[in-house]
């Protein structure tokens, strides 16, 4: 079954730019794809397009075979419901408890206003909460206050918040590039055993193509709006990545990945 | 060193900047008002010495502070600070809607945004007095005008600071309760609401301690409790029992100055 299927997108913004230009791709049920590209390459945009925080010019997005494009208010709230985001900045409340904010993370599925608040949540959500920051091994800190953990840690509640909303899909942008290393890869073996144990279908945007090579079964690269690789990972060799990542190819552009890479190069000579 | 002799004293700076016509006029207006109410003030030195007499007889006559009223102050006291509670309560609970709308990040319309701030500025622009006074004539002597003058002045204050605080709050927080299907007012009781409590409940404690100073002014005007105890005991010349009242009340927003900040700092 297809759950996310893309064809040719377009969106142009009011200052000329072209973010991303004939746009194709279809994801089945249950796949973990890893979105790959620089800075500027249309990323983002895509992702926010999906969920319709972007407005496309032209083409067609479809979740779950719903047209998101043309959805009204209503059809959208119910392809949301169904998606569970993840941010690089993870987007919690900072002055409330971890408790507090996995429980929000269920207020689209619960109507009833009583659901919302830590007071008078009925039980089963409560113990919802438990289980999943259990499934993250974070229980032991349900108490705490978000601005008291660390980046990683923070970063794991927000997909025990996530997993409240029981999502049949996933979409988690640049989840890691807030992170040291160990908790990126912490977090990113974290969402594939998700994915794996619940068939839940994962796009995800990345900038370390070793996590992109460890974690995906499938790779999509953006450069300029356009989609330049699109192939399972064991397809994908080193000079494929040199297409996405080629400052010859854009040499009014300095690329911060790039840069990196020059870095470590450096470091290492 | 050697391009030395070219410097001359043209290049230094002029030593005053000269001013528009626009500075002129406003110093000459300035000047004219300062000066103008400096007559009307007639703050004359010998007035001064003359009054610092009359301080000494009004001091004379207030000490020892007669307490045989003590009973009616207090009780009185307590109404004046059950007026700025019940008006501060209301208000702060009546800001909170006022805000939204006056807020960028969740008006629903510029229009509604800008009529919101408009009205808000509107409350702020009549002083807490005025409104107890044309409160006074709506609904008549007591403590029920004060308390509807302390609402208005209460939503004119936290309305304003409760707006500023929902358009710092992170967008993100927002979106991504948003993006989980949630209505907006979901999204105000899950995100808006949690995220600037700490700030909503300072503003909150900030306005009581205001208010209790404004039900005292107020009951000078009519509006009940301790200010009518101690516009009488003035009028009377009864200083030893206004005396009494000024240390009261001067006990009450000591009190509540502590109590807010212990509160304030508790919601951190």
């Amino acid at each position: 079954m297809t759950a996310l299927s893309v064809e040719n997108l377009y969106k142009r913004y009011p200052n000329g730019t072209e973010a991303l230009k004939n746009v194709s791709f279809a994801v089945e049920q249950g796949e973990f794809v890893i979105l790959l590209g620089p800075n500027g390459s249309g990323k983002s945009t895509l992702f926010r397009a999906i969920v319709a925080l972007e407005t496309a010019t032209k083409g067609s997005i479809r979740v779950d075979g719903v047209e998101i494009t043309t959805a009204g208010n209503t059809a959208l709230r119910e392809v949301r419901k169904k998606v569970g985001l993840v941010f690089q900045k993870f987007n919690l409340i900072k002055n409330l408890t971890v408790f507090h904010n996995v429980l929000i993370g269920a207020m689209g599925k619960n109507h009833s206003p009583l659901s919302w608040f830590p007071a008078s949540a009925p039980q089963n959500i409560r113990l919802k909460v438990l289980e999943c920051l259990e499934r993250v091994k974070l229980s032991h800190l349900i108490q705490q206050r978000v601005d008291t953990l660390s980046g990683g840690q923070t970063q794991r509640v927000a997909i025990a918040r996530m997993l409240m909303q029981e999502p049949e899909f996933i979409l988690a942008d640049e989840p890691v590039a807030s992170l040291d290393p160990k908790s990126g890869d912490d977090v990113m073996s974290l969402l594939a055993e998700i994915a794996a144990e619940k068939k839940i279908t994962v796009i995800c945007t990345l900038h370390q193509i070793d996590f992109a090579l460890k974690y995906g079964k499938r790779i999509i690269g953006l450069r300029g709006g356009q989609i330049v690789i699109d192939d399972k990972v064991e397809n994908i060799n080193s000079q494929m990545l040199n297409v996405l990542y080629d400052s010859e190819l854009d040499r009014n552009r300095v690329d911060q990945d790039e840069l990196t890479g020059f870095a470590k190069s450096a470091v290492g000579a | 060193m050697n391009n030395k002799a070219e410097l001359n004293e043209e290049m230094l700076p002029a030593r005053y900047k000269k001013l528009s016509p626009f500075v002129w006029l406003g110093l000459v207006v300035f000047l004219a008002l300062f000066l103008h109410g400096m007559v009307i003030g007639e703050l004359t030195p010998e007035r001064m010495i003359r009054g610092i007499g009359r301080l000494n007889d009004f001091l004379h006559q207030a000490f020892p502070p007669k307490l045989d009223r003590l009973p009616n102050i207090l009780k009185a006291t307590l109404d004046t600070f059950e007026m700025a509670l019940v008006g501060t309560v209301f208000g702060a609970i009546l800001s909170l809607p006022a805000a939204l709308l006056a807020a960028k990040n969740t008006s629903p319309h510029p229009v509604v945004y800008y009529l919101a701030r408009f009205s808000i500025a509107f409350l702020r622009a009549v002083p807490d007095l005025v409104w107890g006074l044309i409160f006074l004539v709506i609904v008549g002597l007591g403590p029920g005008a004060g308390i509807l003058a302390i609402i208005v002045d209460v939503i004119s204050f936290c309305g304003r600071f409760f707006a500023e605080r929902i358009e710092e709050i992170e967008k993100g927080s927002i979106e991504a309760l948003r993006m989980t299907g949630v209505s907006s007012l979901g999204v105000v009781i899950g995100a808006i609401i949690p995220s600037a409590l700490p700030s909503f409940v300072a503003t909150t404690m900030f306005s009581l301690e205001s208010s209790v100073r404004s039900a005292v002014v107020l009951g000078v005007v009519g509006a009940g409790g301790v200010g009518v105890e101690l516009s009488t005991s003035m009028q009377l010349l009864r200083y030893d029992e206004a005396f009494t009242i000024i240390l009261v009340i001067f006990a009450a927003v000591i009190g509540t100055e502590r109590i807010s900040s212990i509160i304030r700092k508790s919601f951190i």
